[in-house]
């Protein structure tokens, strides 16, 4: 699991982690049922307040995402769950807002863009 | 050390004026027990003339310093056996070699773990033969910070611990102050100008600007009290917006980013109906401090 | 480039002229004294030494600067980042020091001529002015030499590398020599021929003591060879030193350096020149000449060397320590053996002021008795005081200097959990453990000198080395005088005299006759102020609580014993040697201050 902190940013530390863990979950580089760092180590691992990882593990706790075996350490929820699609359904919203942003930007109509998805699509799939 | 206070530092209307400059007026400061506590301010905006106070280098002309609950300068035994210093110049004696600043240092404190010391030296990487004087910027700090964290005190003290550092050494000085107060109930208070820091590792901070306490919440609340918003205004009116809380307005024409402090819709409410809000974010500290600060400033000015 | 040189110039102005124009003024109330109290000083032995010794100080505070670790004596490095070039550097530095050595020596022959004057109405003993300006120059140009050194090497390879020069020195003004027809048989034909002791006490004595005197000298030659220079040249050098120490010359030249010296040292004592007769006494001693041109040219060589290495290899002692060591080099001895807070604080107190009293006049205090026992005619007489006066000198040099490193505590140290009892206890005791061992070596030093020197005269002559006594006590205030003073140490003890100095004036004043036995009555006067003051200060650190009731007790029972003597010795038959120890029991009333140390700690450390 590697996160990337970045305070310039602006965005709460803590709000960073629990993006990025969910953004992690929701591309399946974390699995269902795999131990996350425990707080101090990925304190000292991110150079963060140990009370911040603590927020943002309670965070994701909450959103069901984590759940925390008494005694254990923190494990990653079990799959297929509900607010895993949706949260990748968030996110691949944002980056569709931010293209349309930057194709009105540059003139070019969304029609346009579509057919240019296509193409892509179809140069990625051939090997 | 077991005190009544959940707070480790009490400071309470302290005053402090050299010669003709003010260092420090009316300052008021609480530090609870445990967490990191981050100090920040300009170059001579009064951080180090606080730390002073705190370590009974100073006497309070005016006002109260309570560490510990105690008077450090009627009882400076008490008081410094329980705190971990590293100052700003690194004044250590150049002639001592690292073995013998541990030495030196570990005759003052009976909590000195010699175990922990010899540990701390190997993760420097301090050469135990080798003279202060002859040791890097980097390595002094260490060694430092060493003889500061070695008898494992209630409260470090660290007054800019990273200034002229390179990244490795401000690194591990951070997962130093880290591990600390990962110990249940230590304190650090840091004072640094390098924000990005503070952001990272303070669980509560406080803006000295000028020898005035600016500002002292904890972190979360200051992220999510303060907002820069860019705003257009669509009737055609220019002029710099106001309103109160606002803090700093950038900007020229119809266009103007604004960082305030309170609620977004409160501040929609106060800038009117003509206008449209184009972009709401939270801003990093360092933008919270430039606009504090900079606020003060524009305010003499006038 | 001038510019540049002339704002260096103001800077070192702008930096020491206090003491220059401080030193001058002494030296001018010197003067004046003894007009006023007609030559009274001058009946003593060692009154134009105490001219000397003022000389010597000024040129230490000279050299002082200030840096970032306090003030040094090493060149300011700050100056080597300027667009000047390291010549002009250097220049600057030394034309400027020479400067005010040359007003200071030219006081100074004021003074000596003046004591010959009113002394022995006859000035032809007296130094010339060019011999003080030549001794005061060389001497500058050296200190700069050491300066330089001591910015890139530590003390112990700076003092080694000068002896290497001197060495060179002796060489070369004997090269110089031949070029010019005397050769070096001449010298020895000469150094034989002015001292007839030579045939007495044989060669064996002066070759035993030379082998002395070079072994340590080339061990340390080969010592700072072998760290100075890469492998390959010093192997090369060391191989050249080797042959020239084996081809029998340089052994030659160094057993002639004790008689060689002595000769110079005797014929600028006692022989008058004028400025025009250094004409004269340069062709009648070329090699002399030529010894102090060559001194001189080394000097400054040296000190040029020693400033390129210092700017270009700007780190040089600054390398870095090997990243990797051997794991568990610390041995669990040092690591069980816990230190009380007080011996702790003792060691530190050591190690970073007083150790380097002992250190530096030890060791000079055995080369002077070696240097002594050259038995020469027409000497005796100054050589012994003024060896014990410039062991003194020297030890007072490191005083001041020791007290203007350690005037405050940095915070490191305030900052660590210990009382102000404790921490004044181990000053006190650190300082005490290096004055009385070292003035102890230097008394008995003294005393040996005089009996070995003059033993039909010792009894009368005795007196004069215990002028040293006082010197202990002043010398021992003045180490703590920063801790309880801070920086207006030396003006609180110079005030002091000037207090007794200005009741002898007011006596004077309202009955000259009264003035004959002027000490008399104005020290009983001083006592009691001292006193007041005294009880003011233990009232008042015993108010603030900051010491311990045992340390006031001690404080106020030495003060009472050192004051019951004074004034007993006042009373008594008022010759020379009791006024020695009046002076030693004024200087003891002192040791109240003692009493202040705590609260100034106190102060320093809670501003």
């Amino acid at each position: 699991m590697h996160l990337h902190i970045s305070p310039a940013e602006g965005k709460p530390i803590y709000r960073q982690i629990v993006d990025q863990v969910k953004y992690l979950i929701a591309a399946g580089r974390l699995q269902a049922g795999e131990e996350l760092p425990p707080i101090r180590v990925l304190a000292e691992e991110l150079l963060i307040n140990p009370n911040t990882v603590a927020r943002a593990y309670r965070e994701l706790e909450v959103a069901g995402l984590l759940s925390k075996r008494q005694g254990a350490g923190t494990y990653v929820s079990g799959g297929g769950s509900p607010l895993a699609h949706q949260e990748r359904l968030r996110i691949i919203t944002e980056r569709i807002d931010a293209l349309l942003v930057e194709a009105r930007q540059m003139d070019i109509p969304t029609e346009e863009l579509m057919e240019l998805i296509q193409t892509r699509e179809k140069l990625l799939n051939e090997p | 050390m077991d005190t009544v206070s959940d707070y480790v530092v009490e400071v309470e209307g302290l005053g402090r004026r050299f010669k003709r400059t003010v260092a420090l007026e009316g300052f008021s400061l609480k530090i609870p027990r445990g967490g990191v506590f981050g100090l920040v301010g300009e170059n001579g905006a009064g951080k180090t003339t606080l730390i002073k106070h705190l370590l009974g280098l100073y006497k309070a002309e005016q006002g109260t310093v309570r560490v510990f609950g105690l008077d450090p300068v009627q009882e400076p035994e008490k008081v410094l056996g329980g705190i971990g210093y590293l100052s700003e110049d690194r004044d250590l004696p150049g002639w001592m070699k690292v073995k013998e600043l541990m030495r030196y240092t570990a005759a003052f404190y009976p909590k000195w773990d010699p175990e922990y010391a010899e540990k701390l030296r190997q993760v420097f990487e301090l050469d135990p033969k080798a003279k202060l004087r002859t040791l890097s910027r980097g390595q002094l700090a260490k060694a430092g910070l060493l003889a500061a964290l070695a008898h494992r005190p209630d409260l470090l003290l660290l007054d800019e611990p990273s200034s002229g550092l390179d990244p490795v050494v401000r690194r591990e000085i951070l997962s130093a102050i880290i591990r600390t107060v990962a110990d249940e109930g230590r304190t650090v208070l840091f004072s640094s100008h390098l924000l990005d820091e503070v952001e990272r590792v303070a669980d509560r901070v406080a803006m000295i600007h000028q020898g005035k306490l600016v500002l002292d919440a904890p972190m979360e609340e200051i992220k999510d009290t303060h907002h820069r918003m860019t705003i257009r205004y669509t009737n055609g009116q220019t002029a710099k917006p106001d309103f109160p809380g606002m803090l700093s307005c950038q900007g020229r024409g119809n266009e103007w980013t604004i960082v305030f402090q309170g609620n977004v819709n409160a501040a929609k409410e106060h800038l009117g109906n003509g206008i449209e809000i184009l972009q709401v974010e939270s801003p990093s500290l360092e933008e919270i401090f430039v606009a504090r600060v900079g606020r003060s400033i524009s305010i003499e000015e006038d | 480039m001038f510019r540049a040189s002339r704002i260096l110039f103001w800077e070192l102005f702008r930096q020491t002229w206090l003491v220059v124009l401080l030193s001058l003024f002494i030296l001018w109330g010197y003067i004046t004294f003894q007009f006023i109290f007609d030559a009274m000083f001058y009946e003593e032995i060692f009154s134009s030494t105490i001219a000397w010794i003022i000389v010597f100080l000024t040129l230490c505070f000279l050299f002082l600067s200030t840096s970032k670790e306090g003030l040094t004596f090493a060149f300011p490095r700050r100056q080597f980042t300027l667009p000047v070039s390291t010549v002009a550097l250097l220049n600057v530095h030394l034309v400027y020091r020479l400067f005010a050595m040359t007003l200071v020596g030219g006081m100074l022959y004021i003074i000596q001529y003046s004591f010959y004057f009113i002394e022995y109405q006859n000035t032809e003993d007296a130094l010339s002015l060019g011999a003080i300006l030549t001794i005061l120059l060389l001497i500058t140009i050296w200190a700069q030499a050491f300066v330089c050194l001591l910015s890139v090497f530590s003390f112990w390879k700076t003092v080694g590398i000068q002896c290497v020069m001197l060495i060179l020195v002796l060489g070369m003004s004997d090269f110089l020599g031949l070029l010019t027809g005397s050769s070096c048989l001449g010298v020895l034909n000469w150094a034989i021929s002015v001292d007839p002791y030579w045939e007495r006490f044989s060669i064996v004595f002066y070759f035993v003591q030379g082998i002395l005197i070079a072994l340590p000298f080339w061990a340390l030659a080969v010592a700072v060879i072998r760290k100075t220079f890469p492998s390959k040249s010093t192997n090369r050098l060391s191989l050249f030193l080797l042959l020239a120490l084996l081809s029998g010359k340089l052994p030659l030249y160094i057993l002639l350096i004790p008689a060689l010296f002595e000769n110079l040292f005797h014929k600028m004592l006692s022989t008058s020149y004028s400025p025009m007769e250094i004409f004269v006494w340069y062709e009648e001693k070329t090699w002399g000449l030529n010894l102090v041109i060559m001194t001189g040219v080394i000097g400054y060589l040296g000190a040029l060397w020693a400033l390129m290495q210092s700017r270009n290899r700007f780190a040089v002692h600054r390398a870095p320590s090997k990243p990797l060591f051997k794991q568990g080099v610390m041995s669990s001895k040092w690591q069980s053996e816990q230190w009380s807070p007080m011996r702790a604080q003792f060691w530190y107190e050591w190690r970073q002021t007083y150790q380097w009293l002992p250190y530096i006049v030890i060791p000079t205090t055995i080369v002077l008795l070696l240097i002594a026992f050259v038995p020469i005619e027409g000497t005796k007489d100054l050589t012994g005081i003024t060896i014990t006066w410039i062991g003194v000198a020297i030890s007072w040099g490191v005083g001041f200097y020791g007290i203007r490193a350690s005037v405050s505590y940095t915070a490191s140290v305030f900052t660590k959990p210990i009382s102000i009892t404790t921490m004044s206890r181990a000053k006190l005791w650190a300082g005490l453990s290096a004055v009385i061992p070292t003035f102890l070596l230097l008394v008995l030093a003294g005393k040996f000198i005089l009996y070995r020197l003059l033993p039909e005269t010792f009894q009368e002559t005795n007196v004069a080395y215990q002028s040293i006594l006082p010197s202990v006590v002043l010398m021992f205030l003045l180490m703590f005088g920063a801790l309880y003073l801070g920086r207006v140490a030396i003006v609180y003890l110079c005030g002091f005299y000037c207090v007794i100095a200005f009741i002898a004036m007011l006596t004077h004043l309202i009955n000259p006759f009264l003035f004959i036995d002027w000490e008399a009555t104005c020290i009983p006067v001083f006592l009691i102020m001292s006193l007041v003051l005294g009880i003011f200060l233990i009232f008042m650190t015993w108010c603030r609580k900051v010491v311990t009731s045992q340390h006031t007790l001690i404080t106020i029972g030495a003060v009472l014993c050192a004051m019951l003597l004074a004034v007993l010795t006042v009373y008594r038959n008022s010759c020379f040697s009791e006024y020695v120890f009046l002076n030693l029991f004024v200087l003891l009333s002192n040791t109240f201050a003692l009493a202040w140390v705590p609260l100034m700690l106190h102060r320093q450390r809670h501003r």
